[in-house]
């Protein structure tokens, strides 16, 4: 019965050909606009590492001034101080957490004719790796002496790795980061987070560090922050030293946090480590306290998607449903016309449900023709946003969820806004039309 | 005013398809109004004048990393020798770049006392003296930096001594006086204004501080460098092309990348809003288009229907103008609900915008804007049919079906 009626529906469908390529043209602008949109956002709020964003959790401290104002929705700064990440980084044992920022070096080899390459580089502990799912290709991270006595070993990227030695396991080969000889511990396989959310400074989707080095190193060996610093206190900063001390926010702080109990632990920790540094006079706020967000709330909490993202879709979203409202309208015109032969069918035996359901599939069909254009449209949009945007090639491309959405999507808002006109239809009474003929 | 009443009873017979016109004309007067006056605010955004003849400069980012290298001594040696290429005006390290969304910023107070002061933050410009006109910035009044106004931080507590404003940050610091020839105080360091420039945009193109800058002559060695080069209008891209061999050929001990002129930084800072108007643009366009087919399938659909009334009505005496105006006056009761009903929806839609995403108030002159393109469409997508019914002959009453 029903590649009966998709029979019957495709016989229709060519019967109006104006107005069915008309219907067809309608869905296809809706979903292919409202599918760019929907793309876009929903790369923009992917979950980066899904396998545990439940357990991964940023450290916000409300240690600024009496009267700091941050541009967050709940006044709390978004990093903290070397001063708070070292006192936190040396309790809690049991757990996995690490404290860490941006620097950046220019990056040799030790072939004297190779160009250097400037490069962005993470200053970290050895938990970072563990905690974001990082995995190595060859050798591993520093061992755990290192985050307490710092050595100059360096894990690098693969890509840096192609870019230095041409690939292979270069482990145990030096490299030079600005004139400092630094050795390959470890070689970690591509790892690129999307959004890049541990560090949401400098922008959302940024490539990752493609240099590591140890955290230990950054007291001894002065090394600059390449992202945000904010004070809100009036310093004078004229030395590192100074700015180790200073109530300067410039660090990122994470924890892994696999239960509940480790959750409550550390969070009954830090309100102590507040109260402690509350009670010395540091944390001068009433409301000092300790924030922990996992990667889904503190994605939302930063806004990653954005509010022009949300905007373009609601916009795309009825502007879909203008074309549906046309389409049901159409829908209308052409069922209401076919009446006299839905009465002679009526007549002749068919049933109420019979006549509807057949009707529907007319409609689902249309509903299938004008997702496939909309997502050849929607691939059209995309394409042309790679070509004339800047770093919206990952952006910009559909996954197999959106494939598949957009001809779902079109199928079912088509088949809802063909029941009216459906159910008008098979309504009809077949004795007025007999009675004309 | 006779054929109303007849053109309306006819119409309540075919409610639902009526239903969908209003609806499709208000949600349409609903969306193209929002999107229309988005897309104003954003190019207004986008083409605020930032003060900066962004064609014509190049800004290059250098990183030293040999700690060998006198850095302060060779910033100096830069911009002597890049002003002998042919066509450029004038050169200078800097430590940031206008429009880059990358920047330092100071706190100022206009005055040593922290009570009662008022104090602001701004985007803050270090370079060589001759910094002010290699951002093509022009000292209106007061003077420009001299060699020996110029700082060399190397031990870190150096401080600056004399500084040259924006009109904008002088304004806030010295609401009721002069402030060419004031002090301001960052952190507790005396800061003597020496010059005011007119206008010039910082680095962070969305925030409301980006016309509060200044300018304060002082290098230091630190190892990255941006470098700012003001270039003759038809010499750019030449200079643009051999400016980094250039620089490596006087020092070869950095990394030298980013060049560009002013004018793609700012594209790209621009980016989001321009992607913004694009895809809203897109939108309205379709929308118009599919809006004017939907009104004119319909009127087909209904002049079709109704063959045989048209036909006896011509066949009683109506004249082809009578038919045309039959379904014109149709057309307009239609569209004066949806457009009341549209206006509602405007209004309700710019509430919701305004209240999640802070979007400006609609101008009621958006509306008004779209409405009047709305008759044009729907005057358009009904005459054609309309036209075409009126050519119906009159015999086609005498036949059946």
């Amino acid at each position: 019965m029903f590649t009966y009626y998709i029979k019957l529906a495709f016989k229709s469908l060519k019967k109006t050909p104006f107005s069915t390529s008309l219907m067809i043209l309608a869905i296809a602008c809706g979903i292919g606009i409202s599918m760019t949109a929907l793309t876009l956002n929903h790369v923009r709020s992917a979950d980066p590492i899904p396998e545990k964003s439940g357990q991964l959790f940023s450290l916000q401290l409300q240690a600024s001034g009496k009267h700091s104002t941050w541009q967050t929705s709940d006044n709390v700064p978004l990093q903290v101080t070397y001063q708070d990440a070292t006192n936190i980084m040396r309790t809690l044992p049991e757990y996995k957490h690490t404290p860490m920022f941006k620097t950046g070096y220019a990056v040799r080899s030790s072939d004297p004719k190779f160009a250097p390459l400037i490069h962005s580089a993470r200053v970290t502990n050895r938990h970072f790796f563990s905690m974001f799912n990082i995995t190595f290709l060859y050798g591993s991270v520093w061992s755990e002496k290192v985050d307490e006595n710092p050595a100059n070993l360096v894990v690098i990227s693969e890509e840096l790795n192609q870019k230095l030695f041409g690939g292979g396991d270069n482990t145990g080969e030096k490299i030079y980061l600005d004139k400092e000889a630094f050795r390959i511990v470890g070689i970690i396989n591509p790892w690129a987070p999307s959004p890049n959310y541990y560090d949401l400074n400098n922008g959302v989707f940024v490539d990752p560090e493609h240099v590591f080095i140890p955290f230990s190193l950054s007291a001894i060996t002065e090394l600059n922050s390449w992202g945000n610093n904010n004070g809100w206190k009036e310093e004078a900063i004229h030395t590192y030293q100074a700015k180790l001390t200073s109530e300067n926010l410039w660090l990122q702080y994470w924890f892994e946090l696999p239960n509940k109990e480790a959750y409550e632990h550390v969070k009954q920790h830090l309100t102590g480590y507040v109260a402690q540094q509350k009670k010395l006079g540091r944390f001068e706020r009433d409301d000092a306290r300790s924030v922990l967000r996992n990667v889904k709330e503190w994605l939302a909490y930063n806004n990653v998607v954005g509010d022009d993202s949300n905007v373009l879709v609601g916009v795309s979203f009825l502007f879909l449903s203008v074309c549906l409202v046309n389409t049901i309208g159409l829908l209308l015109a052409k069922f209401l016309r076919s009446a006299p032969n839905v009465g002679v069918r009526r007549a002749l035996g068919a049933s109420k449900e019979q006549v509807f359901s057949q009707h529907l599939v007319e409609v689902g069909v249309l509903g299938l023709l004008g997702g496939l254009l909309g997502l050849v449209f929607a691939q059209v949009g995309l394409i042309l946003l790679k070509t004339h945007f800047d770093g919206y090639d990952v952006l910009a491309t559909m996954d197999l969820t959106m494939l598949l959405s957009a001809p779902i999507i079109a199928v079912v808002a088509t088949v809802l806004a063909g029941i009216y006109p459906a159910w008008r239809v098979c309504t009809t009474l077949p004795s007025i039309y007999l009675k004309t003929q | 005013m006779l054929v109303i009443s007849p053109i309306f009873n006819a119409m309540m017979r075919s409610k639902s398809s009526v239903i969908l016109i209003i609806l499709q004309i208000a949600l349409t007067i609903a969306i193209v109004s929002n999107a229309a006056y988005i897309i104003h605010e954003r190019i207004n955004v986008m083409q605020r004048d930032t003060g900066i003849p962004e064609a014509q400069i190049i800004k290059t980012h250098m990183y030293f990393y040999d700690e060998d290298v006198d850095i302060i001594k060779q910033l100096a040696l830069d911009a002597q020798q890049v002003k002998t290429i042919p066509g450029v005006i004038e050169a200078s390290a800097i430590n940031a770049i206008p429009l880059s969304d990358s920047g330092s910023s100071w706190m100022l107070r206009n005055q040593l006392e922290n009570n009662g002061a008022i104090s602001t933050s701004a985007g803050a410009f270090l370079g060589d003296y001759n910094v002010v006109s290699a951002l093509g910035q022009k000292v209106s009044r007061g003077r420009n930096f001299r060699p020996d106004d110029m700082v060399y931080r190397t031990k870190g507590d150096e401080v600056p001594q004399v500084t040259i404003i924006t009109q904008a940050l002088a304004d806030l610091l010295f609401p009721s006086q002069e402030a060419l020839g004031q002090t301001l105080y960052s952190l507790d360091i005396p800061i003597k204004i020496i010059g005011i420039v007119d206008r010039m945009y910082g680095p962070w193109v969305h925030f409301n501080m980006v016309e509060r800058n200044m300018f304060i002559p002082m290098l230091s060695d630190r190892k990255n460098y941006r470098f700012s080069v003001i270039v003759e209008e038809d010499k750019v891209d030449r200079v643009l092309s051999e400016l980094n061999d250039f620089l490596l050929r006087l020092e070869g001990r950095r990394v030298i990348n980013h060049t560009m002129t002013v004018a793609q930084l700012k594209d790209s800072s621009y980016q989001n809003d321009r992607l913004m108007t694009n895809m809203l643009f897109v939108i309205i366009t379709v929308l118009v288009f599919i809006t004017a087919l939907g009104i004119a399938g319909m009127t087909i659909f209904n002049v079709n229907r109704r063959q045989k009334q048209i036909g006896t009505r011509r066949a009683l005496g109506a004249s082809k103008g009578d038919i045309i105006s039959y379904f014109m006056t149709e057309s307009a009761i239609i569209s004066v609900i949806g457009i009341a009903l549209g206006v509602i929806t405007a209004f309700v839609l710019n509430n919701y915008l305004m209240s999640y995403f802070n979007s400006a108030a609609l101008e009621f002159s958006y509306i008004a804007g779209t409405i009047a393109s709305i008759v044009v469409v729907v005057i358009v997508s009904v005459l054609v049919p309309a036209r075409k019914a009126s050519l119906i002959s009159p015999a086609i009453a005498t036949r059946s079906v």
